[in-house]
């Protein structure tokens, strides 16, 4: 079953055509990667997924709503996450705070409850304290709660964006260069916490540069090119693809 | 010593006073990068409503002064909290994606707006909320005596301050405002819906700023329609003193800028007091353009 489906999906800047008339699906349980050449529209693919931006035509299903026109936390409600290419954490809130602010849009307590401090409030503060915390945790990361978001080590920042992105329990995590400027070790563990977070039975679509990377986690790669989809397959076929090498490493003209 | 406790204590009533006008203008702007001028209206409409509940209608004399009272400050919190969410609604909301300077001149236009509907309700005089309109009582503690409603303007001022700190540090709806301060776009994102979170802001700033109104009409008895300028002025000194978008800042600001006043007045010249407000003002500007506690500012480089 497909959780996600773009159907003939086009966005343009000015007279750039960013994205022209994508269609692709994802499965749900599956790992997708989504990889080209820079300036493909990758990005830009994950931020009309995630109502950042509005498409000019064309139709996005997700989990059988039409999520082209909502507004980006409504799509979030529905059971969309994502992290960013460039960490965008908040910086001066604390671990816990980040993730906590994820959990938001699972609170139903209103403005007067909030306000009031009702019993029944306070139970939903306790119990959503108690599931960030597990968050924290379930990236390895909870003995650092109290610690500035800002101050902490790159490669714990990129794993507290994801913990903060599972805490609005998603079905579908939108991964934008997960292993963007990690080291060898730290691409390890980011691997085995793409495992972790599959077994729970989330759906993952990710940007990645590092096809080691790519190759490893992915059942499924969507290759784009100049705002096109040029292949789609599962990673040993893409390798072959002779579109994918020519997008990849330019056409040998040499007789 | 007698008179510099006095001035002190007076010192620390005005202070707290504008600690609450610059509170809606450092939250606001923390939000939206916004400054409201109209805020300092909506702090002269919360004087008014004041003055239409207390004295036009009397209810001092109708419940009690101290009933009276109570029932007068949730009725400005709620009023002058309404009219700060329609004026997001009708000058703000509508310019949310234009350029900031649209934003300023529509800020500029409400301000202008505001203060002539004020003169208009309720007339271009002096409205005095009258001397009998609380008992004249006097506390004495450490061989002075001091009006018991300059006590009581510091105490709600610092009360409501604390309170404010509080639910911003303490609620999810708190936690909603910061990670929104500091990053909108990553906010949304994470399921915070950021419009309502404005209109949050723009409940509880004008709600405190008409409170404030409300205190200076309790404290100096007197009261007109162009007072939110002055004021409005003073407490955005404050709120950049403080560092703006800084909650703990404003606080902070405005003490120091009453107290800056008040002792200023005593011991420089009363025609030199809000020079001497500007002179600290410019002093900060100078020496930490960020204000005095710039570390909480919301990042946005």
């Amino acid at each position: 079953m497909q959780i996600l489906s773009l159907n003939n999906v086009t966005k343009t800047f000015g007279g750039l055509v960013a994205v022209g008339g994508v269609t692709c699906g994802v499965e749900r349980g599956h790992v997708v990667g989504l990889i080209g050449p820079n300036g493909a529209g990758k990005t830009t693919v994950f931020n009309l997924v995630t109502g950042s931006l509005k498409p000019d035509d064309g139709h996005i299903f997700f989990a059988g709503h039409a999520i082209a026109r909502l507004k980006p936390h409504r799509i979030v409600s529905l059971g969309i996450a994502r992290t960013f290419q460039t960490i965008r954490l908040f910086p001066k809130l604390s671990a816990l705070e980040n993730v906590l602010s994820g959990c938001h849009c699972r609170m139903v307590s209103g403005l007067a409850a909030s306000l009031l401090r009702l019993p029944s409030q306070r139970r939903e503060e306790r119990l959503v304290l108690g599931r960030a915390m597990a968050e924290l945790e379930f990236v390895g990361l909870a003995a650092q709660w109290r610690t500035p978001a800002g101050s902490l080590p790159y490669g714990d920042q990129r794993r507290l964006e994801i913990a903060r992105a599972l805490a609005t329990e998603p079905k579908l995590l939108i991964l934008d260069e997960p292993a963007g400027g990690m080291n060898e070790q730290e691409t390890l563990e980011l691997r085995e916490l793409v495992g972790a977070i599959r077994r729970r039975d989330v759906t993952i679509m990710l940007i990645e540069h590092d096809m080691g990377f790519v190759m490893h986690v992915c059942d499924q790669v969507l290759v784009m090119e100049n705002g096109l989809l040029i292949a789609q397959g599962e990673p040993q076929q893409i390798q072959k693809n002779p579109k994918v090498v020519e997008a990849y490493l330019g056409l040998d003209d040499e007789p | 010593m007698e008179f510099f406790i006095q001035q002190l204590t007076n010192g620390l009533a005005v202070g707290g006073i504008y600690a609450l006008i610059a509170l809606g203008y450092t939250m606001v702007y923390g939000v939206m990068k916004l400054i409201n001028f109209a805020h300092g209206e909506l702090f002269a409409l919360g004087a008014y409503v004041g003055y239409s509940l207390l004295v036009t209608f009397d209810l001092a004399g109708a419940l009690g002064p101290a009933a009276a009272i109570g029932l007068t400050i949730v009725m400005v919190l709620g009023l002058v909290g309404l009219a700060g969410h329609l004026l997001e609604r009708a000058a703000y909301r509508p310019l949310r994606h234009s350029d900031r300077l649209a934003a300023v001149v529509s800020a500029l236009g409400a301000s202008i707006f505001l203060q002539n509907a004020i003169m208009l309700k309720w007339g271009a005089r002096h409205r005095a909320y009258g001397a009998d309109l609380l008992p004249n009582v006097t506390v004495h503690f450490a061989g002075q005596s001091y009006p018991l409603i300059r006590l009581l303007v510091f105490l709600a001022a610092v009360l409501v301050m604390t309170a404010l700190y509080a639910f911003i540090h303490r609620t999810r709806l708190g936690l909603a405002i910061r990670a929104a301060a500091i990053d909108q776009g990553a906010a949304k994102l994470m399921g915070i819906d950021v419009r309502s979170v404005i209109a949050v802001v723009f409940v509880i700033g004008p709600a405190l700023g008409g409170l404030a109104g409300l205190l200076v009409g309790l404290y100096y008895g007197q009261i007109d329609f162009s007072m939110g300028q002055l004021y409005g002025l003073k407490a955005f000194t404050a709120a950049i003193i403080g560092g703006i978008g800084n909650i703990p800042g404003a606080m902070v600001g405005g003490l120091l800028l009453g107290l800056v006043e008040a002792l200023g007045a005593a011991y420089v010249s009363v025609a030199w007091k809000d020079a001497l407000a500007f002179v600290v003002l410019i002093m900060i500007l100078v020496v930490r353009p960020t204000g005095l506690l710039p570390e909480r500012v919301a990042e946005k480089l």
